[in-house]
């Protein structure tokens, strides 16, 4: 249906062989500059190394916060009050960690949108 | 090196030495040689598989490149083209760890990567990378990592230290993920498999009983090495998240 | 919390080692030996206790937690590491990037020759194409020419052949009307003779000019 559009005389191609031909390499050519631009290779990860990713996200940031607290308490000798200081501010760096994570992610769910649009395109090539 | 009667999960994650260097104390462990066997197979598959310079590419030369442009792509994405010098970085770890996770699915092979003090020292080295790289290229402007903009100065004190203790959690997830992926994937699998062997043991019944251990331990099998491949990939994409903050501090 | 410290210890046992390696060399000898030994201690021991009982050995040592490991583990892994680093980053990477950088300039290069190629193809159509029209119209022109000098060729013979036509028309005409009026004499005299000779049979004598005049009587009649 597309087809006598485009065969008839698309860029000043004079005859049907050669106006194919000049859809076709500008076709290929389009296709190699599209893959030079939208490499943003973030793939989907599952949902269960999402949830560990936000989980270890979490907890690490408590264990470092803790520990710096203990070593810190162990240097001045302020036994429990900056490891109580510095758990909680480990709690928010790990809810600030998880709030990153998650941004991160959304970031890169927009990229399975778009190639999800690719195919769609190859889709009307393959109709022509 | 196991012994098949015993059902000893944790058996596999043992380290013996296999020989020590002279006087220098160094010793050579079942560890040590597959960090070897790993390094010595990717070197190998990438040169030879690329040892002719096809145009046209043959199968291993075309998987060779797929993975460099794989990772060359996230590299990009993640810290932009100045972060490129970062390449063979990323590349170097992806490869170490994705390949050292393969190893550890073949059975009696000893799995690098579950060991956390060399995920660790991996995610040390991106740090400190991170770290040399940030302070050399922006000096002391690279503290502005831990002033996000357009704070105001009195909750500074807050949520500067918040910022430290979540720059300082990063190598912590990430080798702490990598290691507990690793080894509660092999735990896992192994008390499966240890249930079949088991069960199999115990006569016909036994073998009948045996099956359902059995499709569990292929299919985690297959998640395994699902698993092995993600956590590859997630260590190299926030390898290179990180080294995108030595290259561009302020967020 | 022990661990750890226990993983520096040997670090530093091992700095020791690798800057003295005379005087120390004996009693750090004596650790290594020591050192292996109550691993592959415990490892007996960890052996014997699952066979007797599976869960004990948990709080024993657990391998990846084991500090002794760790000073090995991260040499090796240094050494592993850095070689992995450098063939990669000297040799594997330049060479596919090589490659693929090539390719990129290979494909690039056919589809500008090919674009240059249809172009060219095309520009050669279009001449064909114009020289096609051109030579039409002439050959069309110079049949127009041809066919309009025939024509000419033509009606000008058609003239003179009519004009030829029409004086021979005339010749005929006036002759014929000469030979008719001699005719016409002619039977007159016949008459006049005819007359004579049957009056002169039926009568007798009558003169020549009598038979004349009458038969011109009667013609005029």
């Amino acid at each position: 249906m597309a087809e006598p559009h485009d065969t008839k005389r698309p860029t000043g191609s004079v005859n049907r062989e050669t106006s194919d031909l000049a859809s076709r390499i500008a076709a290929a050519q389009r296709s190699r500059e599209g893959a030079e631009v939208g490499g943003a290779a973030a793939r989907d990860m599952t949902a269960l190394s999402r949830a560990i990713r936000l989980g270890s996200e979490f907890i690490a940031a408590i264990l470092v916060g803790t520990g710096l607290g203990y070593l810190i308490d162990s240097l001045v000798g302020t036994r429990p009050w900056a490891m109580l200081v510095l758990l909680l501010l480990g709690f928010a760096a790990g809810i600030v960690n998880v709030t990153r994570a998650v941004a991160e992610m959304n970031n890169a769910a927009p990229v399975p949108a778009r190639s999800e649009l690719a195919p769609d395109d190859e889709d009307e090539n393959d109709d022509k | 090196m196991a012994d098949p009667n015993t059902v000893d999960p944790i058996h596999q994650f043992a380290i013996y030495d296999i020989f020590t260097l002279g006087d220098t104390g160094i010793s050579f462990s079942n560890s040590s040689l597959f960090m070897v066997l790993t390094v010595g197979t990717i070197a190998a598959w990438l040169l030879l598989s690329t040892a002719g310079r096809k145009i046209i590419p043959n199968r291993a030369q075309a998987a060779s490149e797929m993975l460099y442009e794989f990772v060359a792509n996230m590299v990009r994405g993640a810290a932009g083209t100045e972060g490129m010098k970062f390449f063979p970085f990323v590349f170097s770890l992806f490869m170490f760890v994705l390949v050292a996770n393969y190893f550890g699915m073949v059975p009696y092979f000893f799995t690098v990567t579950s060991h956390i003090i060399v995920t660790f020292a991996l995610a040390m080295l991106v740090m400190v990378v991170v770290i040399g790289y940030g302070f050399a290229r922006h000096g002391v402007k690279f503290l502005k990592l831990f002033v996000p903009a357009g704070v105001p100065g009195y909750v500074l004190p807050i949520v500067v230290p918040i910022e430290v203790i979540s720059f300082l959690s990063r190598p912590v997830s990430l080798s702490v993920r990598l290691f507990g992926n690793m080894l509660a994937g092999h735990i896992t699998l192994k008390v499966f498999a240890g249930f079949v062997v088991t069960l199999g043991s115990l006569g016909f019944l036994g073998v009948l009983g045996a099956v359902l251990p059995l499709i569990m331990a292929v299919a985690l099998t297959a998640l395994e090495f699902m698993v092995s491949t993600v956590q590859a990939y997630v260590f190299a994409v926030l390898a290179s998240m990180y080294l995108n903050d030595a290259v561009h501090p302020s967020h | 919390m022990v661990m750890p410290m226990d993983g520096q210890l040997l670090v530093l046992a091992q700095a020791e080692t690798g800057n003295a390696l005379g005087e120390t060399a004996p009693t750090i000898e004596v650790e290594e030996v020591g050192e292996p030994n109550p691993l592959t201690a415990d490892e007996q021991e960890l052996h014997a206790t699952t066979e007797a009982d599976g869960d004990a050995h948990h709080s024993d040592v657990f391998p990846p937690f084991d500090a002794t490991t760790f000073g090995d583990q991260l040499l090796w892994l240094a050494i592993c590491f850095a070689f992995l680093y450098v063939v990669m980053s000297r040799m594997a990477l330049p060479r596919i990037g090589g490659i693929l950088e090539q390719r990129k300039a290979r494909i690039e290069g056919d589809l500008a020759a090919a674009d240059y190629s249809r172009k060219k193809t095309d520009a050669a159509i279009a001449a064909y194409e114009a020289a096609l029209a051109e030579a039409r119209a002439k050959a069309q022109a110079m049949a127009e020419e041809t066919r309009t000098s025939i024509k000419a060729d033509i009606d000008g013979k058609r003239a003179q052949v009519e004009q030829d036509l029409a004086r021979k028309l005339e010749d005929a005409e006036a002759r014929i009307a000469a030979t008719k009026a001699q005719a016409l004499a002619n039977v007159d005299e016949i008459a006049a003779d005819t007359v004579q000779a049957l009056v002169g049979q039926l009568t007798g004598e009558v003169s020549q000019a009598e038979a004349r005049e009458a038969v011109s009587q009667v013609s005029k009649e």
